[in-house]
């Protein structure tokens, strides 16, 4: 029954979901693991080259069929039960008893939270794609109008959970092209969930809730069903409705036929589809936290990139009260994190969500602050720049607006690391329609040199003490 | 009965099969009035009707849940041409999608249009007939009227009740004597109309046309050659006879095979389709055509299709045969299935071989 379940999950799991790879790269950390190609495929550099070889138009349509061969088939969207999902999360992590717990929203930073308290993640929200061939990326109203009935059974089949029907023909452009977005966002905690809580957490351990708050105009196309247009990424929220020359000109890069985005009329802001948290969930979390006798700590920032310098910040004092330098770099984006690796190099975690410009001017905001002085944070600190930055980037198949090129990445980097600055596991020629992006960012991970052995896992005092030495509001992160 | 010079009413006459039949009565030589909604549509269909030795026509622009506007319908056609011969029954819709997602009023008006639309026919056209002691009322039914369809259930039930209704009048028409009235229904497989685009879908996903897709003008012969040599039934399309034989053998594998190929290829796994009444309220607003562009993918789909139901055949008759599989009934039907499961292997051997060759 259950291995029917995790089968059924898989199947309707989309493997390059920030979710689904968080979990995935936790339960691989919590098995001594990396997360070398996602956690599933091959991480192999030389294959990714050949791909790289490939003819542009090649590699684009390389991009648009692993999103098709991610969607399900319609006929299957009747069998979509937010159940199953959850079952396939909770399968992959061992039987602990764990520490500690962290729950919500995702974010890069959160998985290298998860992992220095050894916790495992449980998302409030996770993806299901569907085929959908039918559909010009640039139509939001008939994207509306092709997906509403299937998003709405959704809902009706999964009365615990909201539906967003989520389209975003800027960052998402190659794999829209056929296939549409549902994300699933829990308003209930859920049976597995519950259990999870209920059997394998040590006594007394804490559970972190973590809740973005961004939002974002969406549209209600039925009970629990919303659409939404645009997304997080290098495109501000009113230029998805307001379009105005840059679209244009990206859209006729893109050789499509329309000018501008005309999208549907949006009815109120809503938690933001992916990384958004729905309070709802909250009072099921604290019932069965009450219940069983664990505390719950929130952890709340605006955006999923706040908590990225928080996040670095504690990785660096962590290391340096194990004796280490703690002046080693390492800027991840999207779903290619290592939360094994980062500790193995120990390098410092910074998570960039997208390969975006506000994406770099929070790269920029975090280095410019420990210049120390007159610079940075301006309060006379003591300068502590990095002496290596390494950075690495996702490949998403196109030129969206706001994508920042590799050099200008190195540029970025190289003013602020003190000795080495280096853009690794990219095929710069290829970027950003490299398919083989991710099969090459852990291997470069592995290739840095000096190892370390795996610290013990912090307790999540350490998270109180930090907070108390340096200030969450400073990171812009509430702790409470 | 002679086709040339007879006067042949024909409902659903703008588009599809319905004007397919008008034009090939034309061609035969007959009168034809043509009814539907859609006048313009009706009017193009006429003009094409007279380019045959300048074939009679009459619109009669007509909505079939009006029973009057049916009766004025009939009453056109003989103050026009001073009888009615043959009498189709065509004009239907369809409303796709879950059962319980399908608004009611769309179950009802698939009703009211398929089965009232022919009741009101039958009722205008059968005392005129009996009148003139001769003429055929053709109900265009359909292999889903033997074999059922899921997400379907209004044009199931509406294809079912035409070949009850049907029946039932002719053993009317028996008992009371009548010998020169007759009344058929034909029961089309899948035909390239434009129907598919037309129906009201709420199941999200593009309706297709199922194949294999047969000309509509295989349909309109058919009907033809039932006003000449009047039977009780015919079935259009190889496949759709098939269906309709191995549904008397083994009605649960033919009804699960229908279900799954519906699932599977009536509705699309990649188009999504937003929720929509299509023409159950309001005619379409283009000018009606006789094909509905879904022929090119005939070919390349008949031999998988023929393929699989040979598999079913098969399956079927092997079950059949094992009696811990069939429940050991049934040995005598075993003997017919085996050959259609062959026959439709041949088939798709035949077809292969000539796509490739
Ligand atoms: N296509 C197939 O695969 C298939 C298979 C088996 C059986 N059939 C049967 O064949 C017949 C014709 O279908 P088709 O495929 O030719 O479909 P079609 O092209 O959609 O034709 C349907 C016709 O019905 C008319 N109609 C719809 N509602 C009407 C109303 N309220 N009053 C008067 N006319 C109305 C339409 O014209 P207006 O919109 O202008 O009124 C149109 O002329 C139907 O009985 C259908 O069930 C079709």
């Amino acid at each position: 029954m259950k291995l029917m379940s995790r089968a059924k999950g898989a199947r309707f799991q989309t493997d390059f979901d920030s979710s689904a790879n968080t979990v995935r790269a936790l339960g691989s950390f919590l098995h001594g693991e990396s997360h070398r190609g996602m956690s599933m495929g091959p991480g192999s550099p030389r294959l990714a080259n050949g791909l790289a070889r490939l003819p542009r138009p090649v590699r684009r349509r390389i991009f648009a069929g692993m999103g098709y061969q991610q969607a399900i088939p319609l006929d299957r969207v009747r069998d979509v039960r937010i159940e199953d999902l959850d079952e396939w999360v909770v399968q992959q992590y061992g039987p602990g008893p764990y520490p500690a717990l962290v729950i919500g929203s995702t974010s890069g930073a959160v998985v290298h939270l998860a992992a220095a308290l050894g916790a495992p993640f449980l998302p409030q929200t996770q993806l299901v794609s569907v085929r959908d061939t039918a559909t010009h990326p640039d139509d939001p109203r008939a994207a509306l109008d092709a997906i509403a009935p299937l998003a709405r059974r959704v809902a009706a089949n999964n009365p615990g959970i909201a539906v967003y029907h989520m389209h975003d023909p800027g960052q998402d452009r190659a794999m829209l092209e056929k296939m549409a977005y549902l994300r699933l966002k829990r308003l209930e905690l859920g049976e597995a969930y519950e259990r999870f809580i209920e059997e394998r957490l040590a006594p007394g351990a804490p559970i972190i809730q973590v809740e973005c708050t961004r939002d974002w105009r969406t549209r209600e196309i039925g009970d629990r069903a919303y659409f939404q247009f645009g997304c997080l990424g290098g495109i501000p929220e009113e230029e998805y409705h307001d379009t105005g020359e840059r679209i244009t000109e990206f859209l006729h890069t893109a050789k499509s036929d329309r000018d501008g985005w005309e999208p549907p009329e949006t009815d109120a802001r809503r938690p933001e589809a992916e990384w958004g948290f729905h309070p709802s969930m909250a009072e099921g979390v604290r019932r069965v936290a009450e219940r069983s006798g664990h505390p719950v700590r929130r952890l709340t920032f605006e955006d999923p990139q706040v908590p990225s310098a928080f996040v670095a910040d504690f990785y660096r004092s962590w290391y340096r009260e194990r004796g280490m330098e703690g002046n080693r770099l390492l800027v991840e984006s999207y779903v290619q994190w290592d939360p094994l690796w980062v500790l193995k190099v120990g390098a410092v975690p910074f998570w960039l969500r997208f390969n975006m410009r506000p994406a770099q001017e929070a790269l920029i905001d975090y280095l410019e602050g420990l210049e120390g002085g007159d610079r940075g944070t301006g309060d006379g600190s003591e300068p502590d720049p990095y002496d290596e930055i390494r950075l690495n980037v996702f490949s998403q198949g196109l030129k969206s607006p706001g994508l920042v090129p590799p050099e200008e990445w190195r540029e970025t980097i190289e003013r602020y690391a003190r000795r080495k600055a280096e853009v690794i596991g990219v095929d710069e020629e290829a970027y950003p329609v490299d398919p083989g992006s991710t099969m090459r960012f852990q291997p470069a991970f592995e290739g840095i040199e000096g190892r370390h052995p795996l610290p013990t896992p912090l307790p999540v005092d350490a998270i109180d003490t930090f907070l108390a030495e340096h200030g969450g509001g400073r990171y812009g992160v509430g702790w409470s | 009965m002679r086709v040339r010079d007879s006067v042949v009413v024909v409902t659903g006459a703008s588009s599809g099969i319905g004007r397919a039949t008008a034009l090939c009565f034309a061609r035969k030589g007959a009168a034809v009035v043509l009814a539907a909604r859609r006048e313009e549509a009706l009017e193009e269909a006429a003009r094409e009707c007279e380019k045959h030795d300048g074939a009679q026509t009459l619109v009669v622009p007509t909505d079939v849940t009006d029973p009057e506007a049916v009766d004025a319908l009939a009453q056109r056609a003989v103050e026009r041409f001073g009888r009615i011969d043959v009498w189709v029954n065509n004009a239907a819709v369809t409303a796709i999608g879950p059962f319980q997602e399908v608004p009611l009023e769309d179950i009802r008006r698939v009703m009211d249009v398929n089965v009232m639309g022919y009741v009101y026919g039958a009722r205008a056209a059968l005392p005129i007939m009996r009148e003139q002691g001769h003429g055929v009322l053709v109900n265009v039914s359909s292999v889903v009227g033997v074999v059922s369809q899921p997400y379907n259930q209004a044009y199931t039930m509406s294809k079912f009740a035409i070949r009850g209704l049907t029946s039932s009048l002719r053993q009317e028409l028996k008992i009371e004597g009548v010998r020169g009235v007759h009344v058929c229904s034909v029961l089309p497989a899948t035909i390239d109309t434009p129907f598919f685009d037309e129906a009201a879908n709420y199941s999200g996903r593009k309706v297709l046309a199922m194949p294999p897709v047969y000309p509509p003008e295989r349909v309109a012969r058919a009907i033809v050659n039932m006003v000449r040599m009047p039977r009780r039934e015919t079935v259009v399309g190889p496949m759709g006879r098939q269906m309709v034989m191995e549904s008397k053998m083994a009605p649960g594998t033919v009804e699960n095979t229908m279900g799954i190929m519906f699932d599977r290829k009536h509705l699309s796994r990649k188009e999504p389709a937003p929720a929509n009444t299509g023409n159950l309220y309001e005619p379409s607003p283009d000018s009606g055509s006789v094909p509905g562009g879904w022929h090119g993918r005939r070919r390349t789909n008949v031999r998988r299709t023929l393929t699989a139901v040979a598999l079913v055949g098969l399956v079927a008759g092997v079950g059949r045969r094992m009696p811990l599989v069939g429940g050991g009934r049934g040995n005598r039907r075993a003997r017919h299935v085996l050959p259609v499961a062959v026959g439709a292997w041949k088939v798709a051997r035949v077809v292969k071989k000539r796509r490739s060759g």
